[in-house]
């Protein structure tokens, strides 16, 4: 045992931490300190389309994606060997891993050039593709961490098995379904790839999701390339919101999983 | 059936008598789950479809290709790949190692006090969106490039190949740069992840026989971890692959031969942002989706080469622990 062996590789390994950590760190601190400026001197008026726009794309996107993905999900624990079973769950990987730009050029094709227009739909539709994959595996692991003697008790007792998933494996398994859905709705709202050829984007205050739609990451990406401090303050004020958004739906998160451990123990 | 067996194997049926409830049940669940494998279906029909034109008049060619040219309607992916490629490796190089040397700190080394906070910052940037990131980048890093680090590097180590010419500020260099920020903490908290999910008798033999931290985490958590560890790494080079609206902020948006890593360049996820929306021409539409389409490739076979190496569960990332 070599104390000062391990005294050098602990500190060499903090190091390497934190030097990695300082650059997020940094572009964190700058989002908080331009962004908290920005909220005194940004016009409110011209960020409340993609407020609105990036509230009801990720409540779309939810319509679809999570009963969808809870159906989905359920199947694969349900009927775990079958070759459906196999099949979705390798194409779930497959799309999880797929970059969130392709779906917003998979949509364009497929819906926007149907339709004939951008829309609100579109967008949350391209969103919806990113979650999907997302709550599919987290309702299989959710579902398959609820003990196995609880999901077969009512199957002993005689119940069905759809009553015997809703009223008590799925109840069992909400909080830790809950903390998943938080994370989904955080990873979703900030995206601005699937968007762009979509919802577009719109200047004027809308709640049609027939028509474009703005939305907080889209702002943020053509503000921010924008010249003017005027587009400068509106892509640090969307900003921080994405980053709050992120930051609250963690907090959450982290809640739930707290009081969830806490009754276990 | 018949036979003596046939009784026993009606008995049985009695005993699992489905109630058609249940039929539906499952009927339902089919089509929810079913609608996952469709969905790669039309998804890689429709790029198909769209890309036609490109596939048609370009082949296989289109691949490896050089030029970009929408007046000539000229195009090829080449130039494109070698941007995604160098990005992608620079931002590896630069991150990977950091962020496993920072997973094993935290889950070996960190002060008990420290941990759940760092958890928290670190779980945080690891999901702030990569748009943010991109105007950080833009708006902050790129300035501080251009006038400081830049400078620095063509003075000390200009000879290295790529290092030379105009310093522009956008450029590939600060698109990987800003990858590497980016990827350290996706990184991190799947190869933390790995690490905690390892067994902890071996960790507790190691430890009772006398061996300190640091010989534990070389001798039986790294080689314990070490294949896993390089699908954390391929996870998060197939996040830097497809990342398309960071990587256009910062690139510069430049076609053309990759010269000088100094020099605005291009990569096949952030051509789409910039010129997808703009295309003129029906066959840059479909140049562009043949792009797209090279691009969910490779993110798949990254993707699909990690998830083999970690196993699934591992990267469900914000999953239960």
């Amino acid at each position: 045992m070599s104390r000062p062996v391990d005294r050098f590789w602990q500190g060499a390994l903090g190091l390497a931490f934190i030097v990695g950590l300082v650059p997020g760190l940094l572009a964190l601190w700058g989002v908080v300190t331009h962004g908290v400026t920005a909220f005194g001197t940004v016009q409110w008026g011209a960020l409340l389309p993609a407020i609105l726009g990036t509230v009801l794309l990720t409540l779309g996107a939810c319509l679809m994606a999570v009963p969808l993905g809870i159906g989905a999900g359920l199947y694969l624990a349900e009927y775990p060997h079958t070759r459906l079973a196999r099949l979705s769950r390798f194409v779930g990987d497959v799309l999880g891993g797929t970059p969130s730009i392709v779906f917003g050029v998979f949509v364009w094709g497929w819906l926007v050039t149907a339709t004939g227009r951008f829309s609100g739909w579109a967008g949350s539709v391209a969103l919806a593709l990113v979650m999907l994959p997302l709550v599919m595996r987290v309702t299989e692991s959710g579902v398959l961490a609820v003990p196995a003697s609880l999901r077969e008790a009512p199957l002993v007792l005689g119940w069905p098995r759809w009553r015997a998933t809703l009223s008590v494996t799925l109840r069992a398994g909400l909080p830790g379904l809950s903390i998943a859905l938080l994370v989904a709705i955080a990873r979703v709202a900030g995206q601005a790839a699937p968007l762009l050829f979509t919802a577009l984007g719109n200047p004027y205050l809308s709640a049609d999701l027939g028509q474009p739609m703005a939305a907080l990451p889209l702002t943020v990406f053509a503000d921010g390339s924008a010249p003017g401090t005027a587009a400068q303050d509106r892509a640090w004020a969307a900003a921080l919101l994405l980053v709050l958004i992120a930051a609250l739906l963690g907090i959450a998160a982290r809640a739930v999983a707290r009081r969830e451990e806490a009754r276990d123990a | 059936m018949s036979g003596p067996s046939g009784s026993a194997a009606e008995e049985a049926n009695t005993l699992q008598r489905t109630d058609s409830g249940d039929r539906w049940y499952r009927l339902v669940l089919t089509i929810a789950v079913a609608t996952v494998p469709a969905l790669l279906l039309v998804l890689v029909w429709q790029l198909w479809r769209d890309a036609g034109p490109a596939i048609d008049r370009f082949g296989l060619g289109f691949i490896l290709g050089s030029g970009w040219d929408p007046v000539l309607d000229e195009y090829g992916a080449g130039e494109l790949l070698a941007g995604t490629f160098l990005t992608t490796l620079i931002a590896i190089v630069i991150a990977a190692p950091l962020a496993i040397a920072g997973a094993f700190w935290q889950e070996v080394f960190a002060p008990r006090i420290l941990r759940r906070p760092l958890t928290a910052l670190v779980d945080l940037l690891a999901a702030i969106p990569g748009v943010v990131y991109g105007l950080w980048g833009v708006l902050v890093m790129l300035p501080w490039c251009r006038a400081v680090l830049f400078p620095a590097l063509q003075q000390r180590a200009g000879w290295f190949p790529g290092l030379d010419g105009i310093i522009y500020g956008p450029s590939l260099l600060a698109a990987s740069l800003l990858l590497a920020v980016m990827m350290f903490p996706f990184v991190l908290v799947i190869a933390r992840q790995v690490i905690h999910a390892l067994p902890a008798t071996q960790t507790d033999a190691a430890l009772a026989l006398g061996a300190s931290r640091w010989e534990v985490t070389r001798h039986v958590l790294f080689p314990a971890a070490r294949r896993a560890l390089a699908g954390a790494v391929l996870l998060g080079a197939g996040r830097a692959v497809g990342e398309a609206i960071a990587v256009a902020m910062v690139i510069g948006a430049s076609h053309g031969p990759v010269v000088s890593l100094l020099a605005p360049g291009y990569t096949l996820a952030s051509v789409l942002p910039h010129e997808f929306a703009e295309a003129t021409s029906a066959v840059q539409v479909a140049a562009l989706s043949y792009a797209t389409l090279l691009l969910l490739v490779i993110a798949v076979t990254t993707n699909a080469a990690a998830r083999l190496l970690v196993g699934r569960g591992a990267a469900d990332v914000g999953g239960r622990r």
